[in-house]
């Protein structure tokens, strides 16, 4: 089972859903997510993963747990998502209303020399979150949809929400944040008020 | 603070990079299997190599064997996970835990 090519632009995408970010705090999975939320700009409200692959979704869960007054945006690729798809069943299980997992969704494992990936053959990752029980899941292939999330990442929800966007296979230039992992958790700290550790 | 088996412990080795890196406290109790009057042959590999995996991935491994261990072990390995922003775990032993009845 083939499913058909996006047009998307990643890079164009991530812009647009951060476009009016005002506070929201995002965590981005694994390679080409972390790199297109830089290159939309650095900001000290952005937790940066450089590893961990599979735990992005989990790591914003234990975020919004911690931060329930602030929205949480999880911004990973199929890839990141399917190494840790038993995460999802745990997220809708606590079903947080201040978390938004939003995949960046090109049917290949990028960082990895762009091997199809299970998206690729046809799996939904919008389907498999809503078996799991997310309260809202989508999946968009154009800017008119992204533009319907980026507006629904300010929206009230009345649980977790799961998006999946589309997009066109390729790897552009790498925007390459910050390495130093207690570096991006300070300065996170510090964006929310909290002092070192 | 994770509570965990030892068989868990093998299937989260990666993510422990992510504590170490960020330098994150972290406390984790891992009851152990597969090293005291073990039943279950499939619980031996993961126990045998709960302890090494932990120290190899830079979590530093305590031990308590004995309910008069356990209160000053735990003790200890919590201070020094969120007092001295440490990342340990503490193996309770098979032995203490008593083995699994079937």
């Amino acid at each position: 089972m083939a499913t058909r090519q996006s047009v998307l632009d990643r890079r164009e995408v991530v812009a647009r859903l951060l476009a009016k970010r005002d506070g929201l705090l995002v965590v981005t999975g694994l390679g080409s997510p972390t790199y297109d939320v830089h290159a939309t700009g650095d900001h000290d409200g952005n937790y940066y993963l450089w590893g961990a692959m599979g735990a992005a979704a989990l790591i914003g869960l234990g975020l919004a747990q911690a931060q329930p007054d602030r929205t949480v945006v999880v911004i990973t690729g199929d890839g990141e998502q399917l190494m840790g798809l038993g995460g999802l069943a745990t997220i809708a299980v606590s079903n947080p209303q201040n978390l938004v997992v939003v995949v960046i969704d090109n049917n290949h494992f990028g960082e990895t020399g762009m091997q199809v990936s299970h998206t690729g053959h046809g799996l939904d990752l919008a389907a498999v979150a809503q078996s799991c029980g997310f309260k809202e899941t989508r999946a968009v292939r154009d800017m008119k949809g992204v533009d319907e999330i980026a507006r629904a990442l300010h929206a009230p929800a009345s649980g977790a929400r799961f998006f999946v966007v589309k997009v066109k296979a390729e790897n552009p230039p790498r925007s390459l944040p910050a390495r130093d992992a207690v570096h991006v958790k300070n300065r996170f700290r510090a964006h929310l008020g909290l002092g070192t550790m | 603070m994770l509570l965990l088996q030892s068989s868990g412990v093998g299937n989260c080795v990666n993510m422990l990079s992510l504590v170490t890196m960020t330098r994150t406290p972290l406390l984790m109790l891992v009851t152990m299997r597969g090293e005291w009057a073990e039943f279950n042959p499939w619980q031996v590999p993961m126990g045998l190599a709960t302890a090494p995996v932990l120290a190899a991935m830079g979590i530093r491994v305590m031990r308590a064997d004995t309910p008069r261990d356990l209160i000053e072990t735990v003790e200890s390995a919590a201070t020094l996970a969120f007092e001295a922003e440490q990342q340990v775990a503490v193996l309770l032993s098979q032995r203490l835990l008593g083995a699994k009845k079937w």
